[in-house]
């Protein structure tokens, strides 16, 4: 079973103490910490520390995808003592500047995600290799929603979960729309995860990033199992519902 | 880290390993091939330059020789706004300024509108394949995408759509299920749509010569009997290659499929590898792997003196201009008919019939019925 959580972004944007708070509840044991701007990261950095994670067995970070006060090295920097932490961090490959060095002495920690089209880099399996060749001990994050808008057929994913499957360290799942927003998982999106689950192993913890309301957390939950269940067809359930009813 | 970009270094060919495993050169084609890509990368610097932005979907998509990396000094442009997202009215006005651009510096000629010159969605490509609506433009606008096709700007679009229109015909073309262990097959829907499109070529070229008078007929003959079939080859190869090189890391790398929808999604993936590669790529990658080096030889030493052929501008004028009653006695016309073409068709008999036993039982088994 995977353990499945949100991503406080996805809840609650940069207010990570209610992201937090919305997920104490049955069917959560996941959460990433999520800092996507660097206006975010200090304060959350400094709440670390006091914030009550008991409830989830499996906690991320994630780290800034952009970079406009801070360097590259900068950023590595003040990752370091959440690495020490045992936080795995999420990280964008585009905030990896030419110097490899403050990011390798991350380590294990550094778990790089692939992207959606608006970013020029690690788009596709080929995209990502120089990278982790350059951080030979990072290990992936597989953002399933990114690879269905780079690829809808599931080939790029496939291609992903084959080539770095003893790297995948978690996943990501929203649908992404043409747009690049993350957004709750649609019919036609859910499908096509379906089509993918079967690649992913059980034990690889699931972050969902589908940006919805309080009120929408159940039903993404209900959903994301259901795209995540290789062993049923995505549409049995329904179907023997709308029979029996 | 440098980005990956549109504009990437030409990585080492398979062509390159079969020359230097021949020890020979084919100056033309190397030349041909060093101009594509010269004129590709003077396209880009255009639209760079005219601030064209393709966002992230539209791509400008080039077929034909160009595609191919087999461009002379006289190669036109045949060129698509391939469009794989929302529609946008503005779209066409994109499209018409790509082709006063493209005109402007004489890349290719006023008025080229209908299968090339235009818009073209990714709906009816990938969606049409057979039926009524399968038009011969759209037909034509999908296998070019398969077997000779690069992306001026927009790679990651183009690339898209070629995925989407293998899922159709591998993930939805799939064979009726078999109790034997998942492997790897001939995918049969794509093959009998490469065999479709060779001979709705063949047929139009007749067609073309009753329409338009002779035009350029000679021509359109000249590239039917070498370019256009080394086209069809790279079609029939791309769909075999999973059968007879079985062992190849291409196949298999993610290691022995455990269900034939995995074996689907690993032919779909290798299948998108040798789309990517040009039709004389995909046929040195057999030809190096089957180790037959003297048919090798033959068919490049043809395929060179075509494009050594058609790169001059006399004997490009005479096959341009030669009337149908006059072929017979025609000295270039004879070059291409009973030299060039003849040693080149035969070569490809040799290769598929009697060359070696697997490709020759593939193309039995599926080449016909």
């Amino acid at each position: 079973m995977h353990s499945i959580g949100f991503s406080t972004g996805a809840l609650a944007l940069g207010d990570f103490q209610r992201g937090l708070a919305l997920q104490l509840r049955n069917g959560i044991d996941a959460i990433e910490l999520s800092a996507l701007r660097e206006d975010e990261l200090d304060c959350l950095i400094a709440a670390l520390p006091d914030l009550d994670l008991s409830a989830f067995s499996y906690r991320s970070f994630h780290a800034p995808s952009e970079l406009h006060r801070l360097t590259s090295a900068e950023l590595a920097e003040k990752l370091a003592p959440i690495a020490t932490a045992g936080f795995p961090i999420i990280v964008h490959p585009n905030v990896i500047g030419g110097d490899v060095a403050p990011w390798n002495q991350l380590g294990a920690s550094v778990l790089l995600e692939n992207m959606d089209t608006r970013k020029p880099v690690c788009r596709t399996a080929r995209e990502m290799l120089p990278y982790f060749e350059a951080l030979p001990d990072a290990r992936f994050c597989f953002d399933i929603g990114h690879a269905h808008q780079v690829d809808p057929t599931m080939t790029v994913a496939f291609e992903f979960l084959h080539r770095f499957r003893a790297k995948l360290a978690e996943i990501h799942i929203s649908e992404v729309n043409w747009n690049c927003k993350h957004r709750p998982i649609g019919t036609a999106s859910a499908l096509s995860f379906h089509g993918a689950a079967r690649w992913i192993p059980d034990d690889v913890p699931v972050i969902i990033e589908s940006v919805i309301t309080e009120d929408e957390i159940e039903h993404e939950l209900q959903t994301v199992h259901r795209c995540l269940d290789s062993r049923r067809a995505y549409f049995l359930e329904r179907h023997s519902t709308a029979i029996m009813g | 880290m440098a980005p990956n970009s549109d504009a990437g270094e030409t990585p080492k060919t398979a062509f390159d390993e079969l020359c230097r495993s021949l020890k020979q050169q084919y100056k033309a084609i190397e030349n041909a091939r060093q101009s594509a890509d010269v004129q590709l990368a003077s396209i880009r610097a255009l639209l760079a330059k005219e601030n064209i932005n393709l966002g992230d979907t539209l791509a400008l998509v080039v077929f034909g020789s160009l595609a191919r990396r087999e461009s002379t000094s006289r190669s036109d442009v045949d060129w698509t706004l391939l469009v794989d997202g929302p529609v946008d009215p503005e779209h066409i006005k994109v499209a018409t300024r790509i082709g006063e651009i493209l005109v402007a510096a004489e890349h290719a000629e006023p008025g080229n509108t209908g299968t090339f010159g235009t818009l073209a969605s990714s709906h009816d490509i990938v969606h049409h394949i057979g039926g009524s609506d399968d038009t011969n433009r759209n037909m034509t606008r999908r296998l070019l995408l398969l077997l000779e096709s690069r992306a001026v700007v927009g790679e990651l679009v183009r690339s898209r759509v070629i995925r989407a229109v293998l899922g159709r015909y591998i993930f939805w073309g799939r064979g009726l299920p078999t109790n034997s262990a998942p492997r790897l097959r001939v995918p049969r829907f794509l093959l009998n749509d490469v065999v479709r499109y060779w001979r709705t070529i063949a047929v139009d070229y007749a067609a073309k010569k009753w329409e338009q008078s002779e035009k350029k007929w000679a021509l359109r003959n000249a590239k039917l009997r070498v370019s256009r079939k080394m086209t069809f080859v790279k079609g029939l190869l791309l769909c075999f290659d999973c059968e007879l090189f079985p062992n190849d890391s291409l196949w298999n790398s993610a290691g022995t499929p455990k269900s034939w929808d995995d074996a689907e999604q690993l032919l779909a993936s290798g299948c998108e590898t040798l789309v990517e590669e040009t039709p004389i790529d995909v046929l040195s990658r057999a030809l190096v792997r089957l180790q037959l080096d003297e048919l090798a030889k033959d068919l490049f030493q043809a395929y060179g003196e075509f494009l050594a052929l058609i790169d001059d501008a006399k004997s490009r004028q005479a096959l341009e201009t030669l009337t149908f009653d006059n072929a017979e006695s025609d000295p270039v016309f004879g070059i291409v008919r009973n030299d060039i073409g003849r040693r080149f068709g035969d070569s490809l008999e040799k290769l598929f019939f009697t060359g070696d036993n697997e490709l020759s039982r593939l193309t039995k088994k599926y080449g016909l019925f």
